[in-house]
This record gives C-alpha cells, sequence and structure tokens, in this order.
C-alpha cells in the first residue's frame, strides 16, 4: 500500500481555544489508482494532503499515523525526497518568480538528491517534452511571469516526477487552470500515471471531477471522511445524503448524443 | 417591443506600454436581451467577456459600437450626477470577489441605506427601513444579519448582500461577472436559484459571465461564447450545449467532468480548432 | 468614527503585552504633562536662581537646575507642550497636504499622477533638514517657521505612502461598486476610499510623528527653531551642552533622554498598531 493513513487528528491552537481540524481521518491509496479527496472549504481535505509531508502548521497537535511506501511518517526527509511529490493549485506561487524556470525545476535534484547540473537539466528537458511543452531548452530560460497558466503546471508536473515519486499528492492542482487547459493537464497526469504506475492523491472540491478522474473518492465534511465511494457512483444516485446533496448541487451540462468523434 | 439590452459592434482594444502587440479584447460583439431574458457570457481566460461586461455598465469605455438599454443609447459622454444616477439604475453589476467587493467599514444596514438614499430619494424614513427588509427577505438574508459587516458573513451571504444593493437600484439590466465562481458548490446553487427567482419576479434582464457552461445552463436562455475577443457561437442555451457548432464550443463541452469524460479527446479538439482558424485556402 | 474604532480594537490585549502598555503609558504622560503643565509644574520654568545653578538630583529638584538655575522636571514639563503641539502641528500640515497630493495622484493617474510624482521627487531630493533651512534662511527662525518647513518637507514622504495604499485601495471592486451606483470621482474619494486608508495610514503616521519630533528637535536644538527662553526639549539639550563639557550632565541628558524615550515609545506603539491593522486586511 502506497499511502496509508490512520486515525488522523490535528489539533489547531487557537486564542480562542484549541480548533480540531482533522478528526479520525483514515483513507489508504495503493500503487496504481488515481484517489479523489472531496470536500468544501473549510472540509479538511488540503490539511489532509499536508500532513502527508508533514507539511502541518508549527503549533499543531497531531495523532495517529501515516505511512507512505512502508516509512512512518515521522521520517520526513525520506519521503519527500525519495517517495512523495506534491503539486499545488497555483503554479505563480510554486515557483520563484525571479528565477529561471530552469533553475527552479532542478532544484530539488541538484541540492537534494545530489545530481549534476547537466544531469539534471536532461531530466526536467525529457520531461517537460512528456508533459507537451514545446521546445523545453528554451523554455528552461524563461521567468515564471512569462509563460501562462497551464504551461506554468505542465513545468511544476515535470519537476514533481523528476525525482520519480512513487505518490503524486495534487492539492487543486488544476482549479486555478482554464477549464480545456485542466482537461488536458489532467489527461497528461492520467497517462503518466498509468506509465509510472505511480498513486495519486487528488484533492479537490469538485466533486464531479473527482467522480470522472478518479477511481475511489474520499468525501470530507468538517475535518471527518463522510463517505468513500467507487468514482463513477457520483453520477449515479449516491447513497451517502452529504455526497449526494454534493451532486445535486454541482451544475452539470444536460446529457446530449455522443459525438461521433469524426472531426468536423 | 424593445429589448432591454441591445449591444451592437462593440469592440475594445489595448495597447501595451512600450509599444507592444496590441491586444483587442473584443471585437465586434453585438447580441441582445429581452426583458427578463437571460444571457450567458462564456470564454476561458483572454476571452474578453469580462471586458464586454464592463462595457455594458459602464465601467470601461469601448472603441467602437453601443450599448442601448431599454430603446436608449448609453450616453457616455454626459457628466454631471443626474447623468450618472441615470445610468447606474439602466446597468448594476455583481463581482466576483464577494468580499472585495462590498465596503469592509458598512454593515449590511449601512450599505442598503447608502444606495436607498441616492437612489430613492422620495422614501422617507421609515420607508428606507421598510425597503431594507424587504430587499434583505428578497435576497433570503436573516434580517439579524444587518447589523453585520463583511467580516463577519460567509461567502454566500456577502454575495446576497451585492446583490441586495444591485437590486435597490432597481436597475434593467443585471451583470453578474463570475458571481458565483468564489463560492461553495451547495451555496452557488442557491445563488443561482435566487437568480432565477428574481429573474422571473422583477423581469430585470441578467447577463451572467462565466467560464462554467454548467453553471451558465441553469440560468440562461442563450449563451455566447467567446474566444480572444471574438464571438464563436451565439444561440439559445439549449442549442449550444447539446447541438453545438463550433469546434471550441466542443472542446469546452468535452472539458466538463461527466460519466464519459474523456479529457484526452479535448487536445484532439483543440488541433481541429486550430486548424479552423487557419485562413482558409 | 469607525475609522478610529476599527483602529482602538487592533490594540493588543494579552497580558504579555507590557511592552506595548508601558509605552502607550509614556505616551499618555507625555500628553498630559503638556496639557496640564501651567498646574503641574513644580518650580516656575522660567524662573532664574543663580543661587541654584547645576545642582545634582535632589528631593527639592528631581532632575536637578540648569545653568541658570531653572528647575529641570519643570522645564521638562513645559516644553513638553511646546515639543508635542508643534511636532503634531507638523504632522498635521504634512499629513493634509501629503494625502491630498498622494490620493489626487493615485485617483487621477495619467500626467497629473507623472507631475505629481516628478515634484515629489524634486522634494525628496533634497535631505529634509536642508531643505528646512533654506526656508528659514529665508523666513527667519522661529517656532513657527521650523513646524511649517518641517511639514513640508514631511509631505512628499506621507504623499508615496498614502499613493501607495490608495492604489492599492482603489483597486479593489467595491470601488468600482460606487462609481456603477453613480458616485462622483470626489466624493468616492474623500466619503469612501480615504476612511477604509485611515486604519493603514494612522499606524504609519504614529510612527512618523516619532520621526517629526525628532526632526523638529534637531532644528531647535541648531537654533532654526524655537528662541530661548522657550523650554522646548531640543533647544534645552542645546542649552545643556555648555555643561557637559565642565562634567555636569543634567541639563543635556534629561532633555535628551526625554526626547529618546518618547521618539522610543511612539515608534513602538505605531509598529504595533500598524502590525495589528495589517493582518485584519
Amino acid at each position: 500500500m502506497l499511502l496509508t493513513i490512520r486515525d488522523l487528528n490535528l489539533t489547531v491552537p487557537m486564542p480562542a481555544g484549541p480548533r480540531q481540524i482533522l478528526r479520525d481521518v483514515s483513507l489508504s491509496v495503493d500503487t496504481g489508482e488515481t484517489v479523489g479527496l472531496v470536500g468544501e472549504s473549510g472540509s479538511g481535505k488540503s490539511t489532509t494532503a499536508r500532513a502527508v509531508l508533514r507539511l502541518v502548521p508549527d503549533r499543531a497537535r497531531t495523532s495517529g499515523s501515516v505511512t507512505v511506501c512502508g516509512v512512518e511518517a515521522g521520517d520526513v526527509q525520506e519521503i519527500r525526497t525519495h517517495h512523495a511529490a506534491m503539486i499545488f493549485q497555483d503554479p505563480r506561487s510554486s515557483l520563484n518568480p525571479v528565477r529561471r524556470i530552469g533553475d527552479s525545476a532542478t532544484e530539488r535534484l541538484v541540492h537534494v538528491h545530489g545530481v549534476s547540473r547537466a544531469e539534471a537539466v536532461r531530466r526536467l528537458v525529457d520531461l517537460m517534452a512528456e508533459v507537451g511543452l514545446r521546445d523545453p531548452e528554451r523554455l528552461l530560460r524563461k521567468y515564471p511571469h512569462q509563460l501562462s497558466g497551464g504551461m506554468l503546471q505542465r513545468v511544476v508536473v515535470a519537476a514533481a516526477l523528476s525525482t520519480n515519486p512513487e505518490l503524486l499528492l495534487a492539492d487543486e492542482a488544476t482549479s486555478a487552470l482554464d477549464v480545456t487547459t485542466q482537461a488536458e493537464v489532467l489527461a497528461l497526469l492520467r497517462r503518466l500515471r498509468r506509465e509510472r504506475e505511480m498513486g495519486v492523491l487528488f484533492i479537490t472540491h469538485d466533486l464531479l471531477l473527482a467522480g470522472a478522474f478518479c477511481d475511489r473518492v474520499y468525501v470530507m465534511k468538517d475535518g471527518s471522511i463522510v463517505d468513500e465511494q467507487p468514482g463513477g457512483t457520483v453520477f449515479v444516485n449516491p447513497a451517502n445524503p452529504y455526497t449526494k446533496a454534493l451532486a445535486d448541487a454541482t451544475p452539470r451540462l444536460p446529457e446530449r448524443a455522443k459525438p461521433t468523434g469524426a472531426a468536423r | 417591443m424593445t429589448d432591454a439590452l441591445v449591444v451592437s459592434g462593440l469592440t475594445k482594444t489595448y495597447f501595451g506600454t512600450r509599444g507592444g502587440t496590441p491586444v483587442t479584447a473584443a471585437k465586434d460583439i453585438s447580441f441582445a436581451v429581452p426583458k427578463g431574458g437571460s444571457l450567458g457570457l462564456v470564454g476561458e481566460s483572454g476571452s474578453g467577456k469580462t471586458t464586454v461586461s464592463r462595457m455594458i455598465v459602464g465601467l470601461s469605455r469601448p472603441d467602437t459600437g453601443t450599448v442601448t438599454i431599454d430603446g436608449r443609447d448609453r450616453q457616455w459622454r454626459s457628466r454631471g450626477r443626474k447623468a450618472r444616477l441615470a445610468r447606474a439604475r439602466e446597468a448594476q453589476m455583481v463581482f466576483q470577489d464577494p468580499y472585495g467587493s462590498l465596503d469592509r467599514r458598512l454593515t449590511v444596514e449601512d450599505a442598503l441605506r447608502d444606495v436607498l438614499r441616492r437612489h430613492q430619494r422620495g422614501l422617507t424614513a421609515p420607508g428606507v427601513t421598510a425597503r431594507i427588509t424587504t430587499l434583505l427577505d428578497r435576497v433570503g438574508l436573516a434580517g439579524t444579519l444587518s447589523a453585520s459587516r463583511p467580516h463577519q458573513l460567509s461567502g454566500g451571504q456577502r454575495q446576497r448582500v451585492a446583490i441586495a444593493k444591485a437590486l435597490a437600484v432597481d436597475p434593467t439590466v443585471l451583470v453578474l461577472d463570475e458571481a458565483v465562481s468564489a463560492l461553495d458548490v451547495s451555496v452557488q446553487a442557491q445563488i443561482l436559484a435566487l437568480l432565477n427567482e428574481i429573474r422571473h419576479d422583477s423581469g430585470v434582464s441578467l447577463v451572467f459571465v462565466s467560464h462554467d457552461l454548467a453553471v451558465v445552463a441553469e440560468v440562461t436562455d442563450q449563451i455566447l461564447v467567446m474566444y480572444e475577443g471574438e464571438a464563436v457561437e451565439h444561440r439559445g442555451t439549449d442549442d449550444v450545449l447539446c447541438r453545438p457548432e463550433h469546434p471550441y464550443t466542443e472542446m469546452l463541452l468535452s472539458s466538463a467532468p461527466g460519466p464519459d469524460w474523456r479529457p484526452e479527446r479535448v487536445a484532439e479538439l483543440r488541433a481541429v480548432f486550430a486548424a479552423s482558424r487557419q485562413p482558409s485556402s | 468614527m469607525t475609522a478610529v474604532a476599527t483602529v482602538l480594537t487592533a490594540v493588543p490585549r494579552r497580558r504579555r503585552e507590557w511592552v506595548f502598555y508601558s509605552c502607550l503609558g509614556i505616551l499618555a504622560v507625555a500628553v498630559v504633562a503638556a496639557v496640564l503643565s501651567p498646574w503641574i509644574t513644580p518650580y516656575d520654568p522660567t524662573a532664574t536662581s543663580f543661587d541654584s545653578i547645576y545642582l545634582n538630583p535632589s528631593p527639592a529638584h528631581w532632575f536637578g537646575t540648569d545653568q541658570l538655575g531653572r528647575d529641570l522636571l519643570s522645564r521638562v514639563i513645559d516644553g513638553a507642550r511646546s515639543t508635542l503641539l508643534g511636532s503634531i502641528a507638523l504632522l498635521a500640515l504634512a499629513t493634509a497636504l501629503g494625502v491630498l497630493i498622494g490620493l489626487t495622484a493615485a485617483w487621477l493617474r495619467g500626467w497629473v499622477d507623472t507631475l505629481l510624482a516628478r515634484i515629489t521627487d524634486v522634494m525628496f531630493a533634497f535631505p529634509g533638514l536642508l531643505f528646512v533651512i533654506m526656508i528659514i534662511a529665508v523666513f527667519d527662525s522661529g517656532t513657527v517657521t521650523a513646524v511649517v518647513g518641517m511639514g513640508l518637507a514631511y509631505a512628499p514622504v506621507i504623499a508615496k505612502f498614502t499613493r501607495a495604499i490608495a492604489l492599492e485601495e482603489l483597486a479593489r471592486p467595491y470601488v468600482d461598486s460606487y462609481r456603477l451606483q453613480g458616485v462622483g470621482g470626489l466624493a468616492l474619494c474623500a466619503r469612501y476610499v480615504l476612511p477604509n486608508m485611515v486604519p493603514t495610514l494612522l499606524g504609519y503616521l504614529v510612527v512618523l510623528f516619532g520621526d517629526g519630533l525628532m526632526s523638529l528637535a534637531t532644528l531647535n536644538f541648531l537654533g532654526f527653531g524655537s528662541q530661548p527662553p522657550s523650554s522646548d526639549w531640543g533647544l534645552m539639550v542645546e542649552e545643556g551642552r555648555a555643561g557637559v563639557i565642565q562634567g555636569i550632565l543634567g541639563p543635556a541628558l534629561v532633555p535628551g533622554l526625554t526626547i529618546a524615550i518618547v521618539v522610543v515609545a511612539t515608534n513602538v506603539v505605531g509598529v504595533r498598531l500598524s502590525d495589528s491593522l495589517a493582518v485584519r486586511r
């Protein structure tokens, strides 16, 4: 099992008293699985994902266990370096705006993994081609503000994959992108996951997107997991009342005749 | 019967600083919305939909083209308080950022009173209070919230206040610029239902700007799809969503998650779309 | 008034904030001294006594006496009035001018903004003190000249800061919301936008007050401002210089320390207020 979270509790001290952000959260992701974690704002989905990499607030108190590829979450460096990688919502916050993309994206390989700069660049260029970026060598010399959101997120994906993680955590990774770009980036992620046999934990507020993209979906509300379903079920009457309420509230396009697929 | 809103040939070009290439944000956009009707302005980033919406309400001036509301040209040239107030009554806007679009110093009641004092001068003090209560009721806000300031309200509540402020002016046209995009999905659904109610009750015409076709499907009767400043498809909502004619619309529809979602298709469609934009040989 | 209320709510409440509260206390003492000075000075601050020159601190004279036998405590209390009043007047003038220029530049943009920016840049090119000394050269030394000159010197600093936060504030959608309501530029800036800027400005101005006090004291020390027999603190330091060579530090140290303590106190209070207010944005 790639990722196992068992009875995770997280409490943060606040001026008004301690606030429990996560309540007995348990979930798992296996190799080759895409697992969705869905919730509205404040549900704790992002906190859960960050807890895997120990990216929790300084004064947070946690209990429960998080295991990644057999490694306990306490050994953060081991996990972050070799087993898991995370991509976030806004690529412009993930990349240093005053450094060239090539420098930022190879940083991890060079400084943490001890790979030579030339080798790191070579690997990155290969990956950038894989994620559909044309002319990667030229892009490496550019600054983040010179690229569109979609291209930047692809660079972030390439950089995340450069360390060959077994587990990929995507925290609203496509929410800030145009809807067509989102589809393209997700198609890409799907392909890469298959080719590299990774596991993906996909965090999103969009229930239908999770249902369409993921094999299994966990639904979170107010810090707890309230439902677990195979992906397709969210489109067919879900049994759980909260999930059903979410599904009903999400606007859906009307059903229509399937396009013939022939190019016009 | 005159349409409530008629937009004709709206064009706006932005010139970059230091002689960068000029960007045509909107090119020759035309459409009409009848009284009580609702038009969806759909596009991704850079499509120009926000530019068009700002031109309709007057926050931005078009280079060419006209905006006619209730048969009257918007007359951007006339200044003076009376003209400004008259234009306010023609079109109002609800913005995307629920917190940023409210004056954070004012309570809900203060904000509404401010609008009413400006636009409904005939009302006496008790009349104003009564109208405030009616407005809050109309948008589904509990009276107990009237003393709250924006930071004490949820996103959905803030948007309701914004809608109440807009309605207080009693506008002919209400433009909503990604007004539900920042809200949780369950709250989003409530606001959309509210907008439909308002439309049917008061006959206000809506222009609903959004990147999300599924959201637009719920509140509009016609859709205009924009791409890089141009209108690529403009027909009834049902037609656009079920029988799209333009490859870009197909792309948008295929991108939306559903049970038979195939995101790989989007890249294929993009190639078709790019090919269709080549000058015909 | 809600602006001031907002500022007051930023005052920290935890008991660990003793540093903040002590500084606030110091400022309160200074203000009380300034207000009540004619009634609380133990001796007449102008009363000279050649029997009592350069006395050490004692129960009769808590701070000792100066070179003319005047009680230092009384002089410090008396000086609080002119020093603090002068600094406040300086700040008031600088703020009135600076906020006006900054807000106008931010609202109008275009050539007005550029023109005002260039003018303030020119003023920045002169070190403030030098600029004031130039004014004094023309208009003669004196308290009023010093205060007015210093006020003018500080105006560009405030203008630049105001412009920066005004630009940020004007970018918020609620400003567009008011424009759509038909509110004209002047009313918009003065009645709606400026009050929203007050909390941020206030924190900054409190710190600037300390800075201004220091500058004014320096001017007085140099002899360009208040003239004897004023008990302005800066002037007192200058008068105490003669004693230092003789090994008598009191007359220079007492006013000097007073200035330092008050300035540090205003800095602490101002910075803490700014921090609390910044968090709320």
